[in-house]
């Protein structure tokens, strides 16, 4: 009896191995077998580097992924062309800026239903003296930076609050006393209610009436 | 003197099989691979288990084994490509959101 406990012991790793052995991506793994030798140094260097981060802005990179494999091609091409403009110090720079406000934003916990991408696209079109300003400043605990992440945080707010209120007048697509409850409610509970109330709107404005087509005029 | 033998006998309590005596019995007497059945069909399940995972099929890659260092590149093959625009993509991306369609 014992022995065949073993034997199925035995046989029980050897699927987990199985299941361990095929979970593995067989195109991505032919992709990296093809590569150059020199391709492949650099892809484990940086993997090396992302290892070495800290759980926070590997969290914060994974979630970054997954809403660059959600965005349309025709964003991931904007967005790389404008990542390919960048010198290596505005990489570092914006890196460190998205960086350092995700992980105040963790520790005040305002992070959860917060639009960071939208927040940084108002600040840089908006406010970009101030985006200026705060990547003048010196990273770090006790920055200055601190203080304009609060400031420009509920600052933020109010103005997506009133954009979200003309959007609800514009389109009729949410209903405007839930957009005006959103004013009551805490730092912590409004992007959440917020989040929920955007997703009524899928981008559709709602029609007016549509006039009638002219009719065909009668064949001869 | 017998007949007595049997009388005493006779009185003294009866002695009853320990528990799990019968079941014992009926498992010596059974086949040896009817005694083993429940163990086998697992192991035989957990074999073609074992079989229909390690065997690759036509559409995934035949070659040497799968290194720890390339399960770990095609595990964040992604992000390691995209590694640059990931680490700025709040400051880089579009965000779509309907907000920004809206007039100041």
């Amino acid at each position: 009896m014992n022995r065949s406990v073993t034997l199925v012991v035995f046989l029980a790793t050897a699927v987990f191995a199985g299941a361990q052995q095929s979970s593995v991506d067989p195109q991505k793994l032919e992709q990296i077998r093809k590569m150059s030798p020199e391709e492949r140094a650099r892809l484990k260097a940086r993997l090396e580097e992302i290892k070495k981060l800290s759980p926070a802005e590997r969290e914060r990179l994974n979630d970054n992924l997954t809403k660059f494999k959600a965005m349309p091609a025709e964003e991931v091409k904007k967005a790389s062309e404008r990542a390919a403009k960048l010198s290596e110090k505005e990489h570092k720079d914006f890196a460190e800026l998205a960086s350092g406000f995700f992980k105040w934003e963790r520790r005040m916990g305002y992070h959860e239903g917060f639009p960071r991408g939208l927040f940084f696209q108002w600040l840089k079109r908006d406010r970009p003296e101030k985006l200026e300003e705060i990547r003048s400043m010196e990273p770090g605990p006790g920055s200055p930076r601190v203080d304009q992440f609060i400031r420009l945080y509920h600052e933020f707010r109010d103005h997506t609050l009133a954009r979200t209120e003309q959007h609800a007048r514009n389109h009729r697509c949410m209903d405007i006393a839930d957009v005006q409850a959103l004013a009551d409610l805490s730092a912590k509970e409004f992007w959440v209610r917020w989040q929920e109330i955007m997703k009524g709107c899928g981008r559709k404005a709602i029609p007016g009436p549509v006039p009638p087509r002219p009719l065909d005029p009668p064949r001869k | 003197m017998f007949a007595r033998s049997w009388d005493l006998l006779a009185d003294y309590p009866a002695i009853e099989p320990p528990g799990g005596f019968l079941q014992a019995v009926r498992r010596k007497l059974a086949p040896a691979v009817l005694r083993f059945a429940a163990p086998l069909a697992a192991a035989a399940a957990a074999l073609l288990m074992a079989l229909l995972l390690t065997h690759p099929t036509s559409t995934k890659p035949t070659g040497p084994t799968v290194t720890e260092e390339e399960r770990e590149l095609v595990e964040n093959l992604d992000l390691l490509q995209n590694y640059d625009l990931l680490r700025s993509l709040e400051l880089l991306g579009d965000n779509g959101s309907p907000l920004t369609e809206e007039k100041k």
